[in-house]
């Protein structure tokens, strides 16, 4: 009996220190996937450019260490889920986050979902990221189909029963924008006419361009994808679309740069914008780092890839043991309550996983080399099942 | 003008010709005639440079043709015109002369033309035509004329009257012979022993792979037995 | 005066396209009509060519002009290199045609990667400055001006080419090499100098498209395959190895694309491409202009 005391005593004082020092030292490892390579890699690299300047106060001391663990999808879904995999059982993170595409976040939210690891989704705007149902996964970005549901709030304000043209590319994001674009420009009694589909990999728009001036709407949605969307924006202009009638449902700096000083006067949504004066003093000296590192500025891919830093940073501080269990992490995160440190925007999830969705419409005033400046049109903010979302886009 | 020694060609395993030997002197009319797989053709690619020979030796104007690449025989004065003709179907008629004169830059092509035009005029009235669309007969003149555009030594004429018309070969034969008055050496390569007999000085009976007989064209027609029987 | 404008547009959009579509094709259909070669590289040969000129236009700051004009002059030594170091191994190959797929499959992949990790961070960037500037009214269709030069240089491409098989003699070699080169060599030409000739004149044509399309377009890394497809399309209507038969079915693909799209729609257009080539191979299964 005294040598059980005593083993048991040598064992404690063996085992004791170590598991403290263990808890103090051992990071929380966040896997990130994202496109570093492939079609979509402008995108992922923003983010991840954004996340680097956060990362640089992400660990104070006295605060236990968080690690990203990057890793390229190669824009592809099957490449997600292996990395995804990957992370989660090899590398045990406590939770997933990078994609800035919704191929590749749809793949991880499957994985996510089903193996009961949180997803902080940070550039993915596909509604069904966020289905009912929902329970591992978060998304930052407003969805898609808001956008839409935005655009027809602000044409119906500038313009009662407007004619809106719409041309769009056949990709799923863009699917999604239109859906929502339909829905409430039915409601608001504007007019969606010609409606131009462009199947992947289009490369010229000159005869559409032509057609929609002939229409003579009121405004001209236009979403291309990657390079497309310089061309269709191009040919609008080439046969004499003015600029103040062109709306592009996103625009990042890089895309408002390729829309090039001739875009004077067009309209962009976005969620972060360094021209906005509701930027806080951390987000304007995000601004000017990034801008001084880049040569240019940045937009929201890499804001919210900044601020899904700061979401974990806080969920951790919320509670020591979300670090190590991801059903903790999960619950913490749901119940979060806070601002984006860049901009003040309220975070907050609702139980399928959606933020309170917002979008600026900001007007392209001058386009710079390294910089661009805008305005605000038009501000406004909704519940994310406003109009029926899930149901409109599957 | 052309000696050709101990000439072999092999495909693969198969033997087509056999230690051939063969003389041509200066502005002779010679004739090769064989009957099919005789290795007539093997012979003519190996004067041209297309097939490498297994063994022996090619003399063309005293020099060994071993190390001439294919495409530079022709400026040496030797002017192959192969079996099936060798002429470029969608090109016109022409165009086609003006190949046969590809290896000249110098040439005054005008002039060679107006003389192949003067051997057979009918190509001079179908000098755009596509020669794809010329008839067999009419094919096998612009052959002969790509090959006289060289302006050569000697001309080797690979079955010239392979489906033609008698009326046409005669043509082709008359042709022949104005050539010797100009001083071409010809090396007719025939199975037709009527023209060959016609027109040649000297004739080669040729037999898988090997040269059966040799002899003026008298002697060999003389002998109409071996001819009917081999041809 | 909205119909006339469609109409004008869709004539332009057929003749942009189609001139790009024809001179791609042509030079793909080059190297295969002389070494038999079906490059499947090609939309990575003409990605190239548009990113290069882009790399020198606004990275390096190059005028367009003068980045055009060193992009496609570059093509020369990158295809002697390439000619001397892989292409010329088949030559003697009997059924080199499959081998060079497949070769070209695996430069494909290579390029491709490549891209990928160099070039895809800017992938909606790629944009060209343009050759000048202005508007040209062409009746009620306005036109850029630097849109109006990428066409009317490749129309004058695409005579040059013309006049260069037709009229030059290497051209007609390289027409005698593809119609029977056994004969070609007996009448003097070096078959294997215009192997290598046709290489470089192949790619050449390929890069001066990619670079009029860059002009033309903006363009991200997904263009090469689209244009790899397209360019194959053209080649077997056309009939594999006729210059003709890709200059016309190029322009065909153009049209067809522009009417389609203006009438129906552009997601239409693309399966009209795809049926018609489905409706002339039952036809024709050797090409439209097949030898
Ligand atoms: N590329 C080849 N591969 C294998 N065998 C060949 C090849 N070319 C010719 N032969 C064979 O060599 C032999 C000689 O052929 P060649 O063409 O030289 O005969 P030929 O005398 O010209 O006959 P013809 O009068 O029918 O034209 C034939 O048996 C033929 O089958
Ligand atoms: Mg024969």
């Amino acid at each position: 009996m005294n040598r059980t005391i005593v083993a048991a005593g040598l064992g404690l004082a063996l085992v004791t220190p170590q598991t403290a020092a263990a808890a103090d030292q051992e990071s929380v490892k966040v896997g990130f996937v994202t496109e570093l390579t492939g079609p979509w890699s402008f995108f992922g690299t923003a983010c991840v450019a954004g996340l680097k300047f956060a990362e640089a106060t992400l660990n104070p001391p006295g605060k236990r260490k968080i690690e990203f663990i990057q890793i390229d999808n190669q824009t592809q879904p099957t490449q997600a889920v292996a990395a995804a995999r990957n992370l989660d059982i090899q590398s045990k993170v406590i939770a997933l986050s990078g994609p800035t595409s919704s191929d590749t976040a749809l793949a991880i939210y499957g994985y996510a979902e089903q193996n009961k690891v949180p997803f902080l989704v940070p550039v993915a705007a596909f509604p069904q990221l966020t289905k009912p149902g929902t329970r591992y996964s978060f998304r930052i970005e407003p969805n898609a189909a808001g956008w839409g549901y935005a655009i027809a709030e602000f044409v119906a304000k500038q313009k009662p029963g407007a004619k809106i043209a719409l041309m769009h590319s056949d990709f799923a994001l863009m699917r999604a924008i239109s859906a929502g674009l339909k829905y409430q420009a039915a409601k608001k009694g504007l007019k969606i006419e010609p409606e131009i589909v462009f199947p992947q990999g289009s490369n010229d728009a000159t005869v559409q361009a032509a057609q929609v001036l002939a229409a003579n709407p009121d405004y001209v949605v236009v979403v291309g994808a990657g390079g497309f969307d310089n061309t269709i924006t191009n040919q609008l202009l080439d046969v004499g679309i003015k600029p103040e009638k062109i709306i592009h449902p996103y625009g990042m700096a890089t895309q408002v740069k390729g829309w090039g000083k001739r875009s004077v006067g067009s309209l962009y949504g976005t969620f972060f914008d360094a021209n906005l004066d509701t930027v806080t003093a951390e987000g304007r000296k995000f601004i000017d780092d990034f801008k001084a590192q880049n040569k240019r500025l940045p937009s929201y891919v890499e804001n919210y890839c900044y601020v899904t830093s700061q979401i974990i940073r806080e969920v951790i501080d919320a509670d020591p043991k979300a670090g190590d269990d991801r059903e903790v992490f999960r619950n913490t995160l749901s119940a979060l309550k806070s601002k984006e440190v860049t901009s003040g925007i309220p975070i907050e999830f609702d139980k399928n996983g959606a933020r309170k969705e917002y979008i600026y419409f900001m007007q392209i005033q001058d386009v710079g080399e390294v910089e661009y400046k805008s305005k605000p049109v038009f501000t406004t903010n909704w519940d994310p099942e406003i109009i029926p979302v899930y149901d409109l886009v599957k | 003008m052309l000696e050709i020694s101990g000439l072999t060609i092999r495909y693969g395993a198969f033997l087509a010709v056999g230690s051939l030997d063969i003389v041509i002197g200066k502005g002779d009319i010679v004739g090769l005639i064989g009957p099919n797989g005789a290795g007539k053709t093997s012979t003519v690619k190996a004067l041209g440079g297309l097939i490498k020979p297994a063994a022996g030796r090619i003399a063309f104007r005293g020099r060994d043709l071993a190390g001439v690449p294919a495409h530079e025989r022709i400026t040496l004065g030797l002017s192959i015109v192969p079996e099936g003709r060798g002429i470029f179907a969608r090109m016109s008629v022409e165009e086609n002369l003006l190949m046969g004169a590809y290896a000249f830059d110098g040439a005054d092509k005008a002039a060679r033309m107006r003389r192949v035009y003067d051997l057979f005029p009918i190509l001079a009235e179908r000098r755009w035509q596509a020669a794809g669309t010329m008839s067999g007969g009419q094919q096998q003149m612009l052959a002969v004329s790509m090959g006289l555009m060289a302006e050569p030594e000697m001309i080797v004429l690979d079955e010239p009257s392979l489906g033609l018309a008698p009326i046409v070969i005669e043509e082709i034969g008359k042709a022949l012979i104005r050539l010797r008055e100009a001083g071409v050496t010809v090396f007719l390569v025939e199975q037709n022993a009527t023209l060959t007999a016609d027109v040649s000085d000297r004739i080669y009976v040729m037999s898988n792979g090997t040269v059966l007989h040799h002899g003026t064209a008298e002697e060999i027609t003389r002998n109409e037995d071996m001819l009917g029987a081999l041809l | 005066m909205p119909t006339e404008l469609v109409l004008i547009s869709t004539l332009f959009t057929g003749l942009m396209l189609g001139v790009i579509f024809s001179l791609v094709a042509a030079g793909v259909t080059i190297i295969y009509g002389s070494i038999w070669m079906p490059n499947a590289a090609n939309g990575q040969f003409f990605l190239l060519a548009a990113l290069a000129l882009w790399s020198a236009a606004v990275s390096w700051g190059l005028h367009p002009v003068v980045a055009a004009l060193l992009v496609i002059g570059a093509s020369v030594p990158a295809s002697l290199l390439l000619e001397q170091m892989l292409i010329r191994r088949f030559y003697d190959v009997p059924n080199r045609n499959v081998s060079y797929f497949v070769l070209s499959l695996g430069i494909t992949q290579i390029l491709a990667g490549l891209f990928s990790v160099t070039y895809g961070v800017w992938s909606d960037q790629f944009q060209i400055p343009p050759l000048m500037a202005g508007i040209t009214f062409l009746g009620p269709f306005p036109v850029s001006n630097s849109r109006l030069a990428a066409l009317v240089t490749g129309v004058a491409l695409l005579a040059a080419l013309f006049a260069l098989l037709r009229y030059h003699k290497y051209g007609r070699a390289i027409r005698a090499v593809f119609q029977n080169r056994d004969a070609a060599s007996l009448r003097g030409v070096n078959v294997r100098a215009i192997y290598r000739l046709s290489f470089v004149l192949g790619n050449l044509v390929v890069a001066a498209g990619g670079v009029l399309y860059a002009f033309a377009y903006s363009f991200d890394l997904s263009v090469s395959w689209s244009m790899s497809i397209t360019a194959f399309a053209i080649m077997i209507i056309g009939g594999p190895g006729s210059v003709v038969g890709a200059v016309a079915v190029g322009m065909v693909f153009g049209f067809t694309q522009a009417i389609v799209s203006a009438f129906a729609s552009p997601t239409v257009a693309t399966f009209s491409y795809l049926g018609a080539m489905l409706l002339i191979l039952l036809m024709k299964p050797s090409g439209l202009f097949a030898r």
